[in-house]
C-alpha cells in the first residue's frame, strides 16, 4: 500500500505540472512575463551595442533579431488576467483599457516585422533607425501599461 | 519708369526676405520650445488635450499649481505680452502685472538663456492657434498663497543671469551646459532640492526622491554605481533619443514623455553635447 502510494507520487505531481501549464498561477504568470520582457530586453540592449558599432560580431545580428520575432509573437498569451499582483509592474490599464493595450502590442509587432526587414538586407544606418523604432515602440506600451521603476 | 519698377522689385525682394528671416525665426523657437521641455508641464493630461494651453496638476508639499495656458489667446493665454514681459518672465521670475512667480515654474534655471533664444521662442508660441482656455488658480497652502512668499523665496533662492560660456570649455560642453543647466532645466527634477525647495547645486543631477506627484527622478551624475558613469556618451545619446537604456529597457512615466516631446525631437549635435555635459559633471554617490 505504501509502496504503491509512492508510486503514484510522481504521476500525481506530473498531473500536477501539466495543470499548471494549462492555466498558470498568477505568480507563475509574472514571473514567465518578465523573464520573456528580460529576455527581449537582453536581445534588444545586444543589437543596439552591435548596430551602433560599439560591440559584438555583426555576423550574429540575425539571430538575435530571430528571437526578438520569436519573442513578440509570446506577447499576446503573456497578459494573464489578475497576474498585474503588488510587487509586478503590469499595470490594471493593461485590462481596463485593452483596445489601446492591443493597439500599443501590434505597433511594437509592426516594429519588430519592419526590423527584421531591414536587417537581413539594409546598411547599418537603415538598421540603425528601424532599431530604434523598436525602442520607441517598446516604449511606448511601457509609457501608459507598466508601473514606474523605484530608482 | 525703370526707376519706380526697380523700387518695386526692391521691395519686394526686401519683403521677401523679411519673411524668410522671420520664418527661421520661429523654426528656431519651435525648436527651442522642444528643448525647453515647455510641452510636458502647459500641456493638460490626456490625449485630447490641447498643446501648450495650460491646466496641468503638480502636487506638491506646498500645495497644487495648475500650469498656465501659454497659447496668444488674449485673454488666457499670453497674447498680450511684449517682448519685455517674455524675457521678465524667464529672466527674473516676475508676471507682466509685476508679480513674483512661484520656482514651479524654472525660471532658476531658465534665467540663463539668451535674448535671442527667449525672442524665438516667442516668435513662435505667438504663431500658435490662440486658444481660450482658462486654467484654474493655483491651490497653495496658506503660508505661501501670497506672491510675497514667492518674493522672499527669491531673495534667498534665486539670482537672475544669462549663461556665459567658458572659454576653456569645448564648443559642445557649452552647448550641452546651456541645454542641461538653463533650457532643458534637467536639474529642477534630477538635482535634490533641500529647505523650502531650494536646488541643492553642490548636489547637482544627484537624483531626487521627491517629485511632485509622488514621482523619483534618478541619479544621472557620472557615478559609476548610483548614476549613470556606466553609460557612454553614444549610450546617453541614444537614450534621449528613443528612451531605451543601455541593457536594451526602456524608460517610463515622464522621462518617456520628455523623450517624445523634448529630447528627441533635438539634432544629434544636440544630444551629444548634453551628454559631453552629464559625463563632466562630479560623481555623486546615493545619500
Amino acid at each position: 500500500m505504501f509502496k504503491t502510494m509512492t508510486r503514484l507520487i510522481p504521476l500525481i505531481a506530473l498531473a500536477v505540472s501539466m495543470l499548471a501549464a494549462a492555466e498558470p498561477t498568477p505568480e507563475d504568470a509574472a514571473k514567465y512575463r518578465q523573464s520573456i520582457m528580460k529576455a527581449m530586453s537582453g536581445h534588444n540592449g545586444a543589437i543596439s551595442m552591435m548596430v551602433r558599432g560599439k560591440a559584438g560580431n555583426p555576423d550574429n545580428l540575425a539571430g538575435h533579431v530571430q528571437a526578438l520575432v520569436n519573442l513578440k509573437d509570446e506577447i499576446d498569451s503573456l497578459f494573464n488576467e489578475g497576474s498585474d499582483l503588488e510587487d509586478d509592474r503590469a499595470l490594471p490599464a493593461i485590462w481596463e483599457n485593452a483596445d489601446a493595450f492591443a493597439d500599443a502590442v501590434e505597433n511594437f509587432e509592426a516594429a519588430v516585422e519592419a526590423f527584421s526587414e531591414v536587417a537581413s538586407d539594409g546598411g547599418m544606418q537603415a538598421i540603425d533607425a528601424a532599431q530604434r523604432e523598436v525602442g520607441k515602440a517598446c516604449k511606448g506600451c511601457h509609457e501608459d501599461f507598466r508601473q514606474e521603476k523605484e530608482d | 519708369m525703370r526707376f519706380p519698377m526697380l523700387g518695386t522689385a526692391t521691395a519686394a525682394v526686401l519683403v521677401a526676405a523679411f519673411a524668410s528671416a522671420e520664418e527661421a525665426e520661429v523654426s528656431r523657437g519651435e525648436y527651442l520650445v522642444h528643448a525647453g521641455g515647455c510641452i510636458v508641464c502647459h500641456t493638460d493630461e490626456g490625449k485630447q488635450a490641447i498643446p501648450l494651453a495650460g491646466g496641468r496638476s503638480l502636487e506638491t508639499p506646498f500645495g497644487t499649481f495648475y500650469s498656465p495656458n501659454i497659447t496668444p489667446d488674449p485673454t488666457t493665454g499670453i497674447g498680450e505680452w511684449t517682448d519685455e514681459d517674455f524675457l521678465s518672465a524667464f529672466w527674473e521670475g516676475v508676471n507682466p502685472d509685476g508679480d513674483h512667480y512661484y520656482p514651479a515654474f524654472p525660471f532658476t534655471s531658465y534665467t540663463g538663456i539668451s535674448r535671442e533664444d527667449l525672442l524665438a521662442m516667442k516668435a513662435y508660441l505667438f504663431r500658435l492657434e490662440p486658444v481660450a482656455n482658462p486654467t484654474p488658480e493655483h491651490d497653495l497652502a496658506l503660508y505661501i498663497s501670497t506672491r510675497l512668499a514667492a518674493g522672499a523665496w527669491k531673495l534667498l533662492n534665486f539670482e537672475s543671469g544669462r549663461f556665459i560660456p567658458s572659454d576653456d570649455r569645448s564648443a559642445a560642453w557649452n552647448r550641452g551646459a546651456y541645454l542641461v543647466r538653463h533650457l532643458g532645466h534637467c536639474g529642477e527634477c534630477h538635482t535634490p532640492r533641500g529647505t523650502l525647495g531650494a536646488i541643492r547645486n553642490g548636489r547637482e543631477l544627484a537624483g531626487n526622491q521627491d517629485m511632485p506627484d509622488g514621482e523619483s527622478a534618478p541619479n544621472i551624475s557620472p557615478h559609476r554605481i548610483d548614476g549613470i558613469g556606466k553609460w557612454s556618451v553614444d549610450d546617453i545619446e541614444y537614450f534621449l533619443d528613443i528612451g531605451i537604456r543601455p541593457d536594451g529597457d526602456s524608460t517610463d512615466s515622464v522621462m518617456s514623455a520628455i523623450v517624445d516631446s523634448n529630447t528627441s525631437k533635438l539634432t544629434k549635435e544636440d544630444r551629444l553635447a548634453i551628454a559631453t555635459y552629464l559625463k563632466s559633471v562630479p560623481a555623486q554617490p546615493g545619500e
